[in-house]
């Protein structure tokens, strides 16, 4: 009897959720637009500038469905990843110069955002794609001394997540895996930077 | 759409505050040495040093002063063991051929109120040229220096002695050591004893020093 009260409840639940994820529309606050606001971690790919991956930055982005699924927007965002380099002597043409260092790179992509979304229920998730400029520093610190450089390039990042809304017409939550590619390039202190590839994740919430 | 393009710029200047600064306690806080030196000089041809008696100590004042303390003593004894490895000392700036002149950076003021390039030129109370015995019209690095001064730093500059095609006395190699001062304000001398070892040894073209 208590398995079938268990198996009863399970199922009860299952049907619950499998409802609410296909609930038709009226799960937003707005059922024409979006509206994330997310914090974001970041892994720099293939980077010897600065390959730390941290969480410091965040992800803004709103867009208008043009039809029940498609929608075009704008995004902005940022990211700091940090790296200790530990000490050592750089030869740069005649000089030498020996110290630690602590690199930055600081990234601010922004431009036009697109967005699939395959459900428009409670659980909507989405494939999107974000293409614009993005503007990258790339700053060494040692010593009392910084000494940085200004990069702009274009920037492409194609991502998958959802936006999930348990309360009907209110705020909900958004989670999103991306990979992003920028042109920048630079060369500071001796390092060499050809490209930005990095590959993150968002969590945040979903107007 | 005028007006769009000031939301943008706006917004791309708050987003640039949004920076991380990195996290500098990370630092080893040992010390900082910066070498730099003239690539068209053979240092094989060079044999014979002379160093003077004592450190050069600029500070916020106008008077020349030196520094002359069991301290400033142990830094030069530093400079003159190194140089002892790769070159012949001698007692007289005039059979020398390179000489090495040594300055405590113990205030910033002089390079800020005299101009920073060439910031010794035009100080009257700096090295004089005429210090090594010639009838040189200043200093000049045969290179671009592109490094800033703090307070607490050794500079070690090698001037060309043998020189007698220009003016201005050339200097051959010069080392920049910082971030010597401890908590208190005064000099580590094992930090900067290890940083002069250090200018040294990223200067491997001394080694050829006396070779020919």
């Amino acid at each position: 009897m208590k398995t079938i009260k268990y198996l009863a409840k399970r199922a009860a639940i299952a049907a619950m959720m499998v409802v609410a994820f296909v609930l038709p529309a009226k799960s937003q606050i707005s059922q024409d637009t979006y509206f994330n606001i997310d914090w974001q971690f970041n892994i720099p790919l293939g980077n010897d500038f600065s390959s730390t991956a941290s969480g410091w930055g965040m992800n803004f982005e709103g867009g208008y469905y043009v039809t029940p699924q498609m929608a075009l927007g704008a995004f902005i965002n940022y990211h700091t990843n940090n790296e200790y380099i530990p000490r050592r002597t750089l030869h740069i043409g005649n000089t030498a110069l020996n110290t630690d260092q602590q690199h930055s790179l600081f990234q601010l992509p922004f431009g036009m955002t697109a967005r699939y979304r395959f459900d428009y229920g409670m659980f909507q998730p989405y494939v999107g794609m974000k293409l614009g400029a993005e503007y990258a520093k790339m700053s060494s610190d040692f010593y009392i001394f910084e000494n940085s450089k200004n990069t702009w390039g274009f920037f492409a990042s194609p991502e998958v997540g959802f936006m999930c809304y348990p309360w009907p017409g209110s705020v909900g939550f958004h989670a999103a895996i991306y990979y992003s590619i920028a042109t920048n390039q630079g060369k500071l202190m001796g390092y060499d930077m050809n490209t930005i590839n990095s590959l993150g994740f968002r969590l945040g919430l979903a107007f | 759409m005028k007006k769009l393009i000031p939301m943008l710029f706006a917004a791309l200047a708050f987003f640039t505050a949004c920076e991380k600064d990195p996290d500098t306690d990370k630092l080893d806080n040992r010390y900082l040495v910066f070498t730099d030196h003239d690539s068209n000089i053979g240092f094989d041809t060079l044999h014979t040093y002379y160093v003077p008696d004592s450190i050069l100590y600029i500070n916020s004042g106008e008077k020349k002063e030196y520094w002359r303390s069991p301290i400033a003593e142990e830094i030069r004894q530093a400079f003159i063991q190194n140089m002892n490895e790769r070159f012949t000392r001698v007692d007289d700036p005039l059979l020398a051929d390179v000489g090495l002149q040594l300055s405590y950076v113990a205030s910033t003021y002089t390079f800020g109120g005299y101009g920073n390039y060439p910031w010794w030129y035009d100080y009257p109370y700096y090295w004089s040229p005429g210090y090594w015995g010639g009838y040189w019209g200043g200093f000049y690095y045969p290179y671009l220096v592109t490094y800033s001064y703090s307070t607490g730093s050794i500079i070690a500059e090698m001037l060309d002695l043998d020189n007698t095609t220009t003016k201005k006395l050339p200097i051959l190699w010069n080392a920049y050591v910082s971030g010597l001062l401890n908590a208190s304000g005064n000099i580590n001398v094992n930090k900067a004893k290890a940083g002069i070892e250090q200018a040294f040894e990223q200067s491997p073209y001394l080694n050829n020093a006396g070779s020919r």
